[in-house]
């Protein structure tokens, strides 16, 4: 990536707790992800570390009661955290799109695609009736593999498959021509050939129009041939990031490992490696670095806030192992 | 959609006949010898006996039905013992008023009710929501005739704005009939005197039959529309920057308004009930007063008549309000179409 150049999406130490009824969850705990424009990024994550919620935050779609937000959210030149309805809607739908995980359940069903997909196209400005954005809607059927797109307009979500519901979701995200388009473990609701086409086409698509991406998921396996640059997500806060390759060749953080363990090879031997334990209770969580009641190297400094150490250009590890070599 | 309609169509007879059977059967049980009641006690037992082979009472059960039947089908519903003309001449006389009555109420419950509804659930725990919920809230916890007294008090007693009595004041021509309404009736007819005062008497009576249903209503459009907001559709929505507006009204409302429409039916034929007890407050020259006559003098022809009307209007209603969800859901168009 071209450094020189400012981020478009630039989240700082965002921490979020939620009151609940049985206690204030501290969720989100220090994340900090930069996206520069064209650039397809990885949240990788095993399930409940708050990957949703920090897209959801980007989005602005997250309002609960009972929420205290702390950091900085900067996309362009708005801060998300503070932004007025009137800023949502010219970024909304515009310069920010979101893809959801489960394709059949994020359209509406009693409207048809073509109402629905019209609305999108409208905000875009490039069409004024609903005639024009059906205009539009076709190409961008077309542009995402759909051989019908009329057949597909006219019809209900639930009359079409869930990859097809997919693909219209893809075509929605990007018909705009956005900035940038978060997507939320896309296509994991369907099969994994579904989802290895969401991502294939996903990958074309943007590298046509130059959107960027940051992608979510549990599966470091999609990762690879997907994202330039990919971060890891332990327990509400950034672990590791680093360029992809440089990723998959020397995983430093110990989750990062843990993780790599954990996913299925053909050629392994034997069988893939569990992470002991799970999440941690948001409510009481450890304190220091959240990863070290499971972390096989853990010392009594992991109590304390772990350092972030650069161990090599773009590759950064949140834990006191690597602090300590450079010291000594 | 047209095999839809079919299958709904053949349902409702079923359910017609249903209720024919049962209304029937009641009206037999009820203790007491309609001849004899009809005849007053200086009568003697010939002449009762004589009336009772003229009303097939002294035929089993079956034939009974089945004499009754025939005569439905002809659009005979027998004669009235109590007010000596055909029952369906009683009807035509009485059912309009009612009719136009639960019609007006029914209007309001859905105009008043759901815009509250939706005011609820997009302002959820805000301001709006709890004063639109206090609104309903008042609505349901009185019956009908309780918020006709409290009405007639108010704005006809103390403000002195509306008629109490009827449906037209005497000072009024009545219009020509053509479809029973009277605030109709005048708009056909070009007669604003005649529609200005017919909405007058209209108003107080349609507004207490319509406030249980019209907070019913707004609780339920709320409820659905909140669970509606839940929906990932909802959170495309507002992440593809959808106004506000058209969410509500369009987007959420719709999806929201097919389990508020089933359950709103019920509601709407609930309406046919307690339109008796506002009838009364009102004077209103409807169903209510023949009814309980009927009941009282063990009519037993006026009864099954008045009891199938609104066993009909029940399940006409009902029609309605599927094939509007229909309408609104495509997934019930599709399927049934299968
Ligand atoms: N609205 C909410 N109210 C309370 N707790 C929430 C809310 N949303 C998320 N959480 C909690 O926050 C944590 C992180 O949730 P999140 O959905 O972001 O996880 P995730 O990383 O996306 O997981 P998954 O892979 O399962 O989608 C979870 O423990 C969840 O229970
Ligand atoms: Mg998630």
């Amino acid at each position: 990536m071209n450094d020189a150049a400012p981020p478009l999406l630039d989240v700082d130490g965002l921490a979020l707790s939620l009151a609940r009824f049985d206690g204030t969850a501290r969720i989100l705990n220090g994340v900090d992800l930069v996206v520069f424009p064209g650039e397809r990024v990885a949240l990788v994550g095993e399930s409940g570390c708050g990957k949703t919620l920090t897209a959801r935050m980007i989005m602005g779609l997250f309002d609960e009661r009972g929420a205290s937000v702390e950091g900085r959210i900067r996309f362009d030149d708005d801060d998300l955290l503070a932004l007025d309805a009137r800023g949502w809607d010219r970024l909304r739908g515009r310069r920010l799109t979101m893809i959801f995980q489960d394709p059949v359940a994020a359209l509406n069903p009693v409207f048809t695609i073509a109402d629905q997909l019209a609305t999108v196209i409208l905000r875009g400005g490039q069409a004024h009736t609903r005639v024009e954005a059906r205009d539009l809607a076709r190409p961008a059927l077309a542009a995402v593999a759909i051989a019908d797109p009329d057949r597909v307009l006219d019809s209900y979500p639930f009359q079409l498959s869930g990859g097809l519901n997919q693909r219209v979701l893809i075509a929605m995200a990007l018909v705009n021509r956005p900035a940038l388009v978060l997507a939320d473990e896309p296509g994991t609701a369907l099969d994994v050939t579904v989802q290895a086409q969401t991502l294939a086409l996903m990958h074309n698509l943007t590298d046509a129009s130059g959107a960027a991406v940051l992608l979510i998921t549990h599966n470091l396996g999609v990762v690879r041939n997907f994202a330039q640059r990919v971060y890891v997500m332990y327990a509400g806060s950034i672990v590791e990031e680093a360029p992809v390759a440089e990723l998959f060749a020397a995983p430093r953080h110990p989750y990062t490992q843990a993780l790599f363990a954990a996913v299925p090879r053909l050629t392994g031997e034997g069988l893939p490696v569990g992470i002991e334990g799970g999440v941690p209770d948001y409510r009481v969580p450890p304190p220091g670095c959240r990863f070290h009641p499971r972390c096989p190297h853990a010392r009594p400094q992991c109590h304390q806030p772990p350092p972030v150490i650069e161990v090599a250009p773009g590759h950064k590890v949140a834990c006191v192992l690597f602090g300590e070599k450079r010291d000594g | 959609m047209i095999k839809y309609l079919l299958r709904r169509l053949a349902a409702s007879i079923v359910v017609l006949i249903g209720v024919s059977v049962l209304i029937f059967l009641i009206a037999r049980v009820i203790p007491g010898d309609p001849a004899r009641i009809a005849l007053g006690p200086m009568a003697s037992e010939e002449q009762v006996a004589q009336l009772r082979a003229a009303l097939f009472l002294d035929r089993p059960l079956i034939a009974q039905y089945v004499e009754f039947a025939r005569n439905l089908l002809r659009g005979d519903l027998g004669v009235s013992l109590y007010t000596n003309r055909t029952v369906t001449t009683d009807l035509r006389q009485f059912l309009p008023a009612t009719a136009e009555l639960v019609a007006a109420a029914s209007l309001l419950m859905v105009v008043i009710g759901i815009p509250l509804g939706v005011l609820a659930g997009h302002f959820r725990d805000r301001w709006p929501d709890h004063a639109a919920r206090l609104a309903a809230l008042l609505g349901i916890v009185a019956p009908s005739f309780v918020w006709a007294i409290i009405l007639v008090l108010v704005f006809s007693y103390w403000l002195d704005l509306t008629p109490v009595i009827g449906r037209l004041s005497d000072s009024i021509v009545r219009p020509p009939v053509t479809t029973g309404f009277v605030t109709v009736d005048s708009l056909i007819a070009g007669d604003w005197a005649a529609f200005k005062d017919a909405s007058w008497h209209l108003v107080l009576p349609a507004v207490a039959l319509s406030l249980s249903g019209a907070g019913q209503a707004a609780r339920l459009t709320r409820a659905n529309l909140g669970e509606t907001y839940g929906r990932d559709y909802i959170d495309l929505a507002r992440a593809y920057g959808f106004a506000g507006r058209t969410i509500a009204w369009k987007y959420a409302l719709r999806p929201a308004m097919i389990p508020t429409l089933t359950i709103l039916g019920l509601d709407f034929a609930a309406k046919l009930g307690n339109a008796f007890l506002v009838e009364a407050v009102f004077a209103w020259p409807g169903m209510a007063r023949y009814g309980v006559n009927a009941i009282l003098n063990k009519d037993l022809n006026a009864i099954v008549g008045t009891v199938l009307v609104i066993g009909f209007g029940f399940v006409v209603i009902n029609l309605v309000i599927d094939l509007f969800v229909a309408y609104l859901d495509p997934r019930i168009r599709y399927r049934a179409a299968v």
